[in-house]
């Protein structure tokens, strides 16, 4: 699916509830409002917040149609059934969130939603969400307490059905509230924190999706009898708590406008699932009213028959495959359309398997392989013909486009036979007749391995290239089950595949944390009790500062210790009429459709 | 008839618990389906334990086919199973891909056939002439074109005339890929310009390819008949040329096309895949597309039996197509 990207982002939606403090663009301004780019970085101080975010006005620009890749299934994307990336196209246009995420991944106090987002004590930590007095769904009713308990009560219930949680919600995150206070009229909710938690603001906020999203929590009350669903105890099994659970994981399942109500700019007027969805202005939106009047959406998988569309003025902006194909056909026709090409969150990147002893004994070796592997060719022949401005990735834990990105990769995969020679005669590897280094009987041979993606093969057949003349063998190994069955296995010399780089940091670093230390992600093995000491700490860490510092530590850590080698970022990717703009993709929060209320007609 | 027809329909039934099998073991092979889920963050194993049983996949493989089947025959086709994919009806998803596709497939087809035969009949009757050299000419074409590479010219052409249209103050009729935004709405001759426009392109597309096959094997079928011994007995009573080719040769020369239609016909109502891919109809060839990226057991399962059926059930009538045409042809 721009597999890759829709379930990288899948995943970054589903690990998503933590610190979106680290989304900033920059610097670290402290003073509320002090500049329109910059994020307050301090989330630990009592009294702190972020910068806020508004809608703009936008003049009405009439119908618009979009295409995507895939095309929206469920109202409820909380659920692990649901989850998809489909609907995080879709939801943010009419789900409500605390938070707003800018195109630079910066996290806005969404203020067409909330007065305030209040740190009231670190220590423990409590947090105060106040929502607007005229924050309400489409049926009128409040936005504010019931529907934050809702997704609380969902994800901290311990109640299984077998061995299935019956809210089908992941906890992470939510389980450290160890106390949700409202006041009566809803619209104040207060969170205790047991433990310091430096992700709260991806707490139900749509930006990270998975069991973030909020939904009319009073909508589950009149479906299912129950009188008041703050006062069901997530702990304890009551009748009342498995029809909530019921009702969340069934109720809210495709379309229904009935109970799928809106609280944002648009609401869905209808759906067909996983083809076309159709969005209309929300009559009860007390915020700047939306630019396109309706918004269609359709899905269409194939990359070329997007563009057509886009050609043929069927549709007004597309976001197909990053394909260069596709990117150079839009950009052949001049000026009248606009195309977006930018590294996204999902990076490719080669894993050695630190239990066999060729890596695990061998750290020269690992920084041979490093040294000549050209990554600089791997992006140009491959990914930069979409993305002009692609480059090797030069961090596992930050993006290029993250505050606190440090390059710890620099001089490192540059193709550099002389070098990677050099290191292993340095290191006892004498080189054999067949051309291949070998030291004690060991060849400096590996399999690399891979899902059959046309991008992986000619990523393999590159490095092969550019390791051979060095006197080392990489030899192609690729499984169509590679990343159902082998990889989380461990069973792989080397592994080549794609992480998610999430500004949720915590979601991130357990790909690295050691096994023992909970890093179930961690398939090949990497085990460093200072990485571990640093990651876990910086998920505690409420300083983004001081948070970033140790995140940089661990990723420098890792780079020395070269246990995993960053490729590149897979491109996000879309194009519009010139007419539309501005047009963009942010895959956390609604891919090109993220900022569609604000369109304009240029 | 009846008891051949019973008897065929008798014999359907182990062939399709055969393509059942054949199928449950494709799609085992497949995959785990909940591979991609379990790489999207850290999970459990009582998590994880506790999807594998959600889904009916902590059953031996046996047992799950069992239950599939006994589920298949009393019309429950399951729902999807991997996360992200929502709980969808896979009878009902089935259903609604089925229809796209008919709608999509069957003109095209019916076109294809008479025009394949009418080209099919001219080309051998007139055999060497022009139009038969052009005909064949066309056909050869058509049969080394991949299926895509028409859609992409067809609907260049389609922006082109959209284009030249729009010069001339109409809107934009041709419609490249899908419906229109708008849905099929309006008037009588809005809906019949909405829906003209949406199918021309797809329909041109699988008409090319069709016709070409149909008519290659008119034609050759044609030119049998047309010079056995019946035949030439027939004109040699003097008989009318007409009376000769429509009422004599003609006849039988239909037998070996209805076989070839009615098994095409049977397969592609099981999917136009590459037709419904390009052009974006999210038709039983996506459906199947899709459900097989995603590794989605039922509903692969559920479409490959579709499909099955289907290629039995029109087999069947192709050989009872066969008997009122042939009289020769005796089945009890």
């Amino acid at each position: 699916m721009r597999r890759s990207r829709a379930a990288s982002l899948i995943a970054v939606s589903t690990t998503a509830m933590l610190l979106l403090a680290a989304c900033g663009g920059g610097g670290a301004g402290n003073e509320p409002g002090s500049s329109p780019s910059t994020q307050n970085f301090d989330p630990g101080a009592v009294g702190r917040t972020d910068e806020p975010y508004n809608r703009p006005m936008a003049a009405d620009i009439g119908d618009i149609t979009v295409t995507l890749d895939e095309g929206f299934q469920d109202y409820n994307n909380n659920t692990g059934a649901a989850n998809s990336l489909a609907n995080v196209y879709i939801l943010p246009l009419v789900q409500p969130s605390p938070y707003f995420v800018d195109e630079e991944l910066d996290l806005r106090i969404d203020k067409d939603y909330m007065d305030a987002i209040t740190v009231l004590s670190t220590n423990p930590q409590v947090i105060e969400w106040t929502w607007r007095q005229d924050a309400v769904w489409s049926d009128g009713r409040p936005v504010g307490c019931k529907d934050m308990y809702l997704l609380w009560l969902a994800a901290n219930t311990t109640v299984r059905d077998g061995a299935a949680q019956i809210f089908d919600s992941p906890p992470t995150g939510y389980d450290r509230i160890s106390k949700l206070d409202c006041t009566p009229d809803g619209k104040t909710v207060t969170a205790t924190f047991s433990t310091p938690f430096a992700d709260y603001r991806g707490l139900f906020s749509t930006a990270l999706q998975a069991g973030s999203q909020l939904l009319p929590a009073h909508i589950l009350e009149q479906r299912t009898g129950i009188a008041d669903i703050t006062k069901v105890d997530p702990k304890v099994d009551t009748p009342e708590l498995r029809k909530a659970g019921q009702f969340f994981t069934t109720g809210w399942n495709g379309f229904d406008p009935a109970v799928a109500l809106s609280a944002g700019p648009y609401k869905i007027e209808s759906s067909t699932r996983n083809d076309t969805t159709v969005l209309v202005r929300n009559d009860r939106w007390w915020g700047n009213p939306g630019g396109p009047a309706k918004l269609t959406v359709t899905a269409v998988t194939d990359s070329q028959a997007n563009v057509q569309k886009l050609l043929n003025k069927e549709a007004q902006v597309i976001a197909p495959q990053a394909e260069s194909a596709v990117t150079e056909q839009i950009r052949a026709q001049g000026g009248e359309f606009t195309v977006f090409a930018r590294g996204g969150q999902t990076f490719e990147h080669i894993d050695f398997q630190m239990t066999k002893p060729l890596f695990r004994d061998n750290p020269e070796f690992r920084m041979a392989v490093a040294t000549c592997l050209d990554r600089q060719d791997i992006v140009d022949k491959l990914i930069r013909s979409v993305d002009p401005s692609a480059q090797p990735l030069g961090n596992v834990l930050f993006q290029p486009n993250e505050a606190g990105y440090v390059d710890h990769y620099a001089g490192l995969g540059v193709g550099d036979v002389t070098a990677t020679k050099a290191i292993m005669e340095g290191g006892g590897w004498t080189l054999g007749p067949d051309g291949v280094y070998a030291k004690n009987g060991v060849r400096a041979s590996f399999t690399l391995g891979h899902k059959l993606v046309d991008r992986r093969n000619q990523t393999v057949q590159l490095a092969a290239a550019s390791c051979q003349p060095a006197g080392i063998e990489i030899i192609d190994d690729p499984a169509e089950d590679f990343n159902d069955r082998r990889l989380p296995a461990g069973d792989f010399d080397a592994a080549l595949f794609a992480w998610v780089g999430s500004p949720i940091k915590s979601s991130t670093t357990s790909n690295y944390l050691s096994r023992e230390q909970g890093g179930t992600n961690n398939y090949n093995n990497y085990s460093n009790p200072q990485v571990d000491e640093l990651l876990l700490a910086s998920d505690a860490e409420l300083d983004f500062t001081r948070r970033t510092q140790l995140l940089n530590e661990a990723d420098r850590m890792m780079a020395a210790d070269l246990h995993s080698i960053p490729l590149f970022q897979l491109t996000d990717f879309a194009a519009a009429d010139r007419a539309i703009a501005p047009v963009s993709y942010l895959g956390f929060s609604g891919g090109p459709l993220w900022n569609a209320f604000a369109w304009q007609q240029n | 008839m009846f008891r051949f027809i019973i008897r065929r329909l008798l014999i359907a039934i182990p062939l399709l618990i055969a393509a059942s099998f054949l199928s449950f073991a494709l799609t085992t092979a497949m995959g785990d389906p909940l591979g991609e889920w379990k790489l999207q963050r850290p999970r459990t194993e009582g998590e994880i334990a506790a999807q594998y049983e959600k889904i009916g996949y902590d059953k031996p493989v046996v047992e799950r086919y069992v239950d599939w089947a006994g589920g298949f025959v009393t019309g429950d086709w399951k729902t999807t199973v991997t996360p992200g994919n929502g709980t969808v009806d896979v009878r009902k998803e089935i259903g609604r891909a089925f229809w796209v596709t008919a709608r999509l497939v069957i003109g095209a087809e019916i076109i294809a056939v008479l025009l394949g035969m009418v080209i099919g009949v001219i080309g051998a009757v007139r055999q060497y002439s022009l139009f038969d050299y052009l005909a064949t000419g066309i056909a050869f074409v058509m049969f080394s074109m991949p299926l895509f590479c028409i859609a992409v010219l067809l609907k260049f052409g389609g922006i082109e005339l959209n284009d030249w249209l729009e010069s001339l103050g109409f809107g934009r009729w041709i419609i490249t890929a899908g419906p229109p935004a708008g849905g099929f709405t309006g008037g009588f001759f809005e809906q019949i310009y909405a829906y003209s426009g949406a199918y021309i392109l797809p329909t041109l597309c699988l008409v090319a390819i069709q016709f070409a096959l149909y008519s290659r094997f008119q034609r050759a079928s044609m030119l049998e008949t047309l010079n056995a011994d019946y035949v030439r007995t027939a004109r040699a009573k003097g008989l009318g040329s007409a009376r000769v080719i429509f009422r004599h040769a003609y006849r039988n020369a239909l037998i070996p096309i209805v076989t070839v239609f009615a098994l095409n016909f049977g397969l592609i109502l099981g999917g136009a895949i590459t037709t419904e891919t390009v052009f974006g109809w999210r038709g039983m060839g996506l459906l199947i597309v899709d459900a097989i990226t995603k590794k989605e057991p039922w509903m692969v399962q559920g479409a490959m039996m579709v499909t099955a059926v289907f290629i039995v059930a029109f087999t069947l009538v192709a050989d009872v197509l066969y008997a009122r045409l042939d009289p020769r042809i005796r089945f009890d």
